[in-house]
């Protein structure tokens, strides 16, 4: 749920409540004044009324409800005595017969005038309990409502204002790759948090692009630095090897070494190449006919194949002109030819095809379907002696590009890739 | 001869020096930028091997000095960078060939043999060893004056052999300079047997006073008979 929702309901729902509860203690409120007023009002009408009898014999013999609201009713004076204060009812009178019976507050006093006690009752129209309390009910949901409008716009006006900055960060955040761009996502914005976010990411960022960088360049420096010894060993065991003096027994185990050293040297190699691929720092694009490549590539392992009977098939059905680096471009189908090559059998078959864009090597082995970890570092068929390292270049480098690179098996081995 | 090897790794240039002495050269060392400038101050050089990264300069400000100073030796950059600028400021900066560390010690024989070839004042760009001559610019091999018939791959190994002759050539150096930058790690080098194979039996046919012997299982070398 968006945040601007989320405030919106959770408002809604409080003041739900607060307004609900403010309401009930208001109505009461409220009723207890009017009451207090209309005491107020019976307590002032009967001072009048019990001031205007002591000049005006006649208004002590009322004795019905009229216009005047009273009525008297001479009393002994013991039961005077026994109410020598004022009451306040509630009370439910019929003072018209056409009427219904109305709910109405009494005063009932006593009174003495020339020695005769008098009981004095005074009504008032009572406040329509039903009627005021529908009004305030219908008003309360109107408040609340015209409230809830107005949170609901200002949240989607104001506050979404407010909270642009915030939005179009998250959105950079969310598009951010920090060994791709290289500059920091950036909030314009005064609001304190929305400031310190921006700097917390920062850090955050710079922190991984230093690790990441460091991390980069250990590799690259590691596989760099690991070139030259093994430069020297190398160079050392053929001046050993070429010495003419070695016995048989020794010849062999300085062969051993070397053979171990090549190898060495040729995966220090593609692991510099992987880095390099991986760290971006090739990209002398150019447009490369892609079917020259392949056929410049089938003529350097030709005596290779030939070697282990293995035929090769190329069939072009489409002319492929992409914009790539030409060494990348080499080391790719290279790996893939190669691959199909070294991964073969005896008497087995590569087909390379370009088609509708795509180039495909396919072909025969004695294994059976390989796991889609081909493209994984290291990966390697039991029994292999290649450096687990060629598929994986292979896939860096179309990942850099960012092309499909695919395994599929169906008797052949096949790989493809997509141009276009 | 006279060769100058500028190279800061000492090992490296010890076995740089060995093996260009085994071909008779005479080879001067420079392991610093300051005692790399005043040999070539000092001394003339048939060709310097010269290393870009050096302690207290680069080896493109040599290249400079020697361009300045109009010495006409030959030069052959070794990098440990392996990058297309440093190749391409190389050779714009007049040197003659770029080479990149780690390298084999018959490739930079080949290497120095082919720019010395290149520059020698009798202009004949040819090889020769015992009663075989190659031809550079004809890309023919001729055993006492009678052509043989060799495709481009066995005119290849051969000239490489012939260059390093008497020196173990191994199976990985000649696949990544007959066949290419690509086919060297191949699984195994089998496929250079049959080639020798063939280049063996048609010296043979043809009486030629060579012959290319296995050395270990690692590499084959090239001897007059």
């Amino acid at each position: 749920m968006r945040l601007l929702n989320r405030s919106f309901v959770t408002l809604s729902i409080s003041l739900l409540l607060i307004i609900g509860i403010w309401s009930v203690v208001f109505y009461f409120v409220l009723l207890d004044e009017i009451y207090d007023g209309l005491d107020d009002s019976l307590e002032e009408y009967k001072e009048f009324v019990i001031h205007s009898a002591e000049q005006d014999e006649s208004m002590l013999k009322v004795s019905a409800f009229d216009e005047r609201n009273f009525i008297m009713q001479e009393i002994s004076r013991e039961t005077a005595d026994r109410q020598d204060y004022d009451l306040y009812s509630d009370t439910i009178l019929n003072r018209d017969i056409d009427e219904e019976p109305e709910r109405m507050r009494m005063l009932t006093s006593s009174f003495e005038v020339d020695g005769q006690y008098y009981r004095l009752r005074i009504i008032s129209s009572q406040v329509e309990e039903d009627d005021l309390s529908e009004l305030f009910v219908i008003f309360l949901l109107i408040l609340y409502v015209v409230v809830l409008l107005s949170i609901f716009v200002i949240n989607n006006v104001l506050l979404r204002k407010l909270w642009k900055p915030f939005y179009k960060y998250l959105h950079q955040l969310k598009n951010f790759r920090f060994d791709h761009d290289p500059e920091n996502p950036k909030m314009n914005t005064g609001t304190l948090e929305f400031v310190q976010l921006n700097k917390a990411c920062d850090d955050l960022i710079n922190y991984a692009r230093d690790t990441f960088s460091n991390q980069k360049q250990f590799i690259e420096n590691a596989a760099h630095e690991l070139q030259t010894p093994l430069a020297v060993i190398n160079s050392k065991l053929e001046l050993l090897l070429e010495g003419n003096d070695l016995s048989p027994e020794d010849a062999a185990v300085v062969v051993d070494v070397f053979h171990k050293v090549l190898q060495l040297s040729q995966m220090n190699k593609s692991l510099f190449l992987l880095s390099k691929i991986e760290n971006k720092q090739y990209f002398d694009n150019q447009p490369i006919i892609v079917n020259e490549v392949i056929k410049r590539v089938i003529r350097q392992f030709e005596d290779f194949a030939e070697n282990k009977s293995i035929v090769i098939h190329l069939q072009e059905t489409d002319r492929i002109v992409v914009e790539f680096d030409p060494a990348l471009m080499e080391i790719l189908i290279s790996n893939l030819v190669k691959n199909a090559i070294v991964h073969n059998m005896v008497n087995g078959k590569v087909i390379i095809t370009v088609n509708n864009g795509s180039f495909q090597t396919c072909n025969t082995s004695a294994s059976s379907q390989l796991s889609n970890r081909v493209f994984d570092r290291f990966y390697k068929v039991s029994g292999s002696n290649g450096t687990g390292l060629g598929l994986a270049i292979a896939g860096a480098i179309c990942k850099l590009y960012g092309l499909e690179i695919l395994y599929s098996y169906d008797g052949l081995h096949c790989f493809e890739i997509k141009f276009k | 001869m006279k060769l100058l090897v500028i190279e800061d790794e000492l090992q490296l240039q010890d076995s740089i020096r060995i093996s260009l002495e085994k071909e008779k050269f005479v080879v001067d060392v420079a392991s610093d930028y300051h005692s790399a400038l005043q040999k070539i101050y000092a001394f003339e050089y048939d060709c310097i091997i010269l290393d870009i990264l050096l302690p207290f300069g680069s080896g493109l400000d040599i290249l400079q000095v020697l361009k300045k100073e109009e010495k006409p030796g030959n030069i052959i950059i070794i990098s440990a960078k392996d990058s297309l600028d440093d190749k391409i400021t190389g050779l714009e900066f007049g040197a003659d060939d770029y080479m990149t560390k780690p390298f084999h010690n018959a490739e930079l024989n080949a290497r120095v043999k082919a720019v010395m070839r290149r520059k020698s004042l009798d202009g004949k760009n040819t090889v020769s060893i015992a009663n075989v001559l190659l031809d550079y610019d004809e890309r023919t091999v001729t055993v006492d004056q009678a052509l043989i018939d060799i495709n481009r791959k066995e005119f290849d190994t051969l000239s490489y052999l012939v260059l390093n002759k008497n020196r173990l050539v191994t199976h990985v150096a000649l696949a990544e300079h007959v066949w290419g930058d690509h086919v060297e790690d191949a699984d195994n080098f089998d496929f250079i047997y049959s080639q020798i194979k063939n280049l063996r039996k048609k010296l043979k046919d043809c009486n030629a006073g060579v012959r290319i012997r296995s050395v270990y299982g690692v590499g084959y070398k090239m001897v007059e008979i």
